[in-house]
């Protein structure tokens, strides 16, 4: 990741939204539970108006039961007036009426026939009508008892009432009927004096099911008959039904046992429900206030966590950089300690880092020095990375394989098997690989071992080359010159040969040994002086002191004079094989024979008539005994004379002078001279 | 005395006079002695066979030199080298018709008989 590329987006749920979800199941539980708590009190509730809506009836139904029974008696009593057994009536009129005016009541008297007698709601003496009731007075003549009507249409004001009838007995016989008339408004007083909420309503209904009074909208519905949903109530039974106005009620009924009139009680299921839904409400907004307070503070904490989190996060990119990362002085503790163990960790990462660097360095640096690559292979045989080096450069080689990297199809082609037998058999593997051909040709080395994962699958090759091309030169070079050595050795065998015939064809059989031995002796020097000097050539001076140091010491009989010229190998030998053979008979016959004699060589390289190089050498003895041209040349003489012009390619002179032997080379420089 | 002359191409002088006395003693002439390519390809002419060595003086060849010989006459040819068992210049040596080759130090009996071989072959 660059240094500079910020921390990249994650997977996962945002702090916020987990302290969010963490004030959630705190909240929510507690929610459900007063929800629970809130069903379970509307219930209670319920029951509790149910109760008191059984009660209410109750209450009602003995209110009305009392007031009947009070009617019931004082008509009774009235019925018992000796002004009626007497026939008293306008007595009894003036004093019913003035007894009866105060509580709101009227009385009627008919007979047996249904003539009205008398009727404190008109006049004495009013034509009354003949009313026929024949429910109340069969009933009343059946038990002689009072007897509660239904409600009926009065005769005379043509207005809703109810009755309350006692039999009026004189003497044992039944002499007529007593009406208390009492208007519904009387029994509405009572559903009034209750003092029920607005909402609630009563309903008092005769045995008919028709509406006596009905505490809400009274004259609208009085009279009514209800309908057949209403009636047949249970007594004492709390149902839900649907009023006359059509709102559903929670209805209570209590039927009175006097009059077998029934007792309403309602109240509206909506203001039962009301409480429910303003508790529910209640419930719901402290819901959503407690969750958006956690909201609120899901998100506030987040802040306060989330900052730090984002600032360790960035850390990342100091570490990247093998920078420190920096201390965090945040409200969070934890952070705090997160950051200090960053810090405490990068300090040893970038230590670490610095060792690696100084162990890469020095590993670079001894690649660098030894030819020496280091690489790796991915599984498609790609290379993924190269240790650099001062030869190449590594992106050159990077994401190439052999088929981008090796020319020859051969070269290829093992290169490619031997990395596959890593990847089939795990087995490290070594391996020559050759690329480019002739003189650019060059030689590799190669140790591949694999690379294997956690798991133990190979992944790559690790992969040494060492270029070895300087190596196989060298040994090609080797088994060359040893070749070479061979051949010259066999070529050296036949001078052996030849020296070994041509000393014994001149020399008899006495000194066969010493002149054999001597020559190959020459011989020996030669070859460490050509050996030693074969690069550069064999310098003439040494050749010479080396040649004839077993015969005389230079600087006192030996006088060595010329210019350093550096001898081609086959001039080196012929020259000093020459001059072993002069030196020998020098010493047998020569300057060297004596104590006073001495030997001068010199050389110089002077230019020719036509500018060319010459290579002139002599030999002169001095101070010897008289010396004389040999009848027959030997061994020497041929080699002295004949095989040194042969070789050199010039003239070569050997004179017998009074003073000593003279021998003079005179030849090209180009075939003497390195 | 047999009057077939023979032309030794051979470097090393040393080689080339002992060669030589081989040849006179084994009854032959020796037509010439030469070191260098050029030398044994001109001094091929009037004589009956080749001596001839493998490494020649200046850098040549013994083979090139065969070969120029018998682009000029059918000429009975003698190697006579030290790299006799180097595989590669042996093989082509041998691959030469009516050639023999002979390993160096050489054996009077080998001469005699290689150039036996390489006569009886013309």
């Amino acid at each position: 990741m660059p240094a500079s590329e910020p921390v990249p987006r994650a997977r996962g749920w945002r702090l916020a939204t987990l302290l969010f979800l963490f004030g959630a199941t705190l909240i929510v539980p507690s929610i459900l539970a007063n929800g629970l708590l809130l069903q379970r009190q509307a219930g209670l509730q319920q029951r509790d108006i149910e109760r008191r809506v059984e009660q209410v009836a109750a209450d009602l139904i003995d209110g009305i039961e009392r007031e009947l029974a009070l009617m019931e008696a004082m008509a009774t009593v009235m019925a018992a007036s000796p002004d009626l057994a007497a026939g008293r009536l306008e007595q009894f009129h003036v004093w019913a009426t003035q007894l009866l005016q105060r509580l709101g009541l009227n009385v009627l008297y008919r007979d047996l026939d249904g003539q009205q007698l008398l009727n404190t709601r008109v006049s004495f003496g009013t034509a009354l009508p003949r009313e026929i009731l024949p429910e109340i007075d069969a009933a009343v003549r059946a038990t002689l008892k009072p007897y509660v009507s239904d409600m009926l249409v009065g005769a005379v004001r043509r207005n809703f009432v109810i009755t309350v009838t006692a039999p009026v007995v004189v003497d044992g016989a039944l002499r007529g009927f007593l009406h208390f008339s009492i208007d519904p408004e009387r029994m509405l007083g009572l559903m009034k004096a209750q003092k029920l909420p607005p909402e609630w309503n009563t309903i008092l209904a005769d045995r008919k099911g028709v509406v006596i009074a009905r505490l809400q909208q009274h004259e609208k519905f009085v009279g009514m008959p209800l309908p057949a949903s209403l009636r047949g109530n249970v007594d004492g039974a709390v149902v839900r039904s649907v009023n006359l106005e059509g709102v559903e009620m929670l209805r209570g009924s209590r039927i009175s046992p006097v009059s077998g009139w029934t007792v309403a009680v309602g109240v509206p299921v909506s203001m039962v429900r009301a409480q429910f839904v303003a508790n529910l409400w209640s419930i719901a907004g402290a819901g959503i206030f407690l969750g958006l307070l956690t909201l609120v503070l899901a998100v506030m904490v987040a802040r306060v966590i989330a900052g730090p989190i984002r600032q360790i996060a960035g850390f990342a990119t100091a570490l990247i950089n093998g920078d420190m990362t920096p201390p965090l002085s945040s409200p969070v503790r934890e952070a705090n300690e997160v950051a200090a163990a960053f810090r405490l960790a990068s300090e040893r990462l970038n230590a670490r880092t610095r060792e690696l660097r100084e162990t890469l360095a020095r590993f670079n640096a001894a690649l660098h020095g030894a030819d020496i690559v280091v690489f790796v292979q991915g599984p498609d045989r790609r290379i993924t990375w190269i240790s650099e080096s001062a030869g190449y450069r590594a992106r050159n080689f990077v994401g190439k394989r052999e088929e981008d990297l090796v020319d020859g199809l051969e070269e290829r082609a093992k290169a490619i098997a031997l990395r596959e037998k890593v990847f089939a058999t795990g087995q490290p593997q070594e391996g020559e690989l050759t690329t480019g051909v002739g003189e650019a040709a060059r030689n590799f080395r190669q140790r591949l071992q694999a690379i294997r994962d956690s798991s133990g699958d190979i992944v790559g090759v690790l992969g040494v080359s060492v270029e070895v091309t300087a190596l196989r030169r060298e040994q090609s070079r080797n088994t060359m010159l040893v070749r070479e050595l061979a051949h010259r050795s066999k070529n050296l065998l036949a001078v052996v040969q030849a020296i070994a015939g041509e000393t014994l064809r001149s020399a008899g059989a006495d000194d066969f040994m010493d002149r054999f031995g001597a020559r190959l002796q020459s011989l020996a020097l030669l070859q460490d002086l050509v050996v030693s000097g074969a690069r550069g050539g064999v310098e003439l001076g040494q050749l010479v002191r080396t040649q004839l140091a077993p015969f005389a010491e230079p600087g006192k009989r030996l006088e060595i004079a010329g210019p350093e010229v550096r001898l081609r190998p086959e001039a080196a030998n012929m020259l000093g094989m020459a001059l072993h053979e002069l030196a020998t008979n020098a010493t047998k016959y020569g300057c060297l024979s004596v104590p006073e004699g001495a030997v001068l060589i010199a050389w110089r390289l002077q230019p020719d008539t036509d500018g060319a190089q010459r290579f002139r050498l002599t030999w002169r003895e001095s101070g010897g005994p008289p010396v004389a041209k040999p009848a027959q040349g030997g061994f020497g003489s041929r080699v002295v004379i004949d095989m040194t012009a042969a070789t050199l390619g010039g003239r070569v002179s050997l004179d017998y002078l009074p003073d000593g032997v003279v021998w003079q080379v005179d030849a090209p420089a180009t075939i003497v001279m390195d | 005395m047999d009057s077939r002359k023979i032309l030794i191409v051979e470097d090393e002088p040393l080689i080339a006079w002992s060669l030589a006395d081989m040849i006179r003693a084994l009854g032959y002439e020796v037509s010439a002695t030469v070191a260098t390519e050029g030398a044994a390809v001109a001094g091929a002419q009037g004589c009956d066979a080749v001596l001839m060595d493998y490494r020649l003086a200046g850098g040549g060849s013994g083979l090139e030199a065969a070969r120029k010989i018998r682009e000029r006459a059918d000429m009975p040819i003698v190697f006579c080298t030290a790299y006799a068992d180097e595989p590669g210049l042996a093989d082509e040596m041998r691959a030469v018709p009516h050639a023999a080759l002979i390993a160096k130090p050489v054996s009077r009996a080998k001469l005699q008989e290689a150039l036996s071989r390489v006569f009886a072959a013309h």
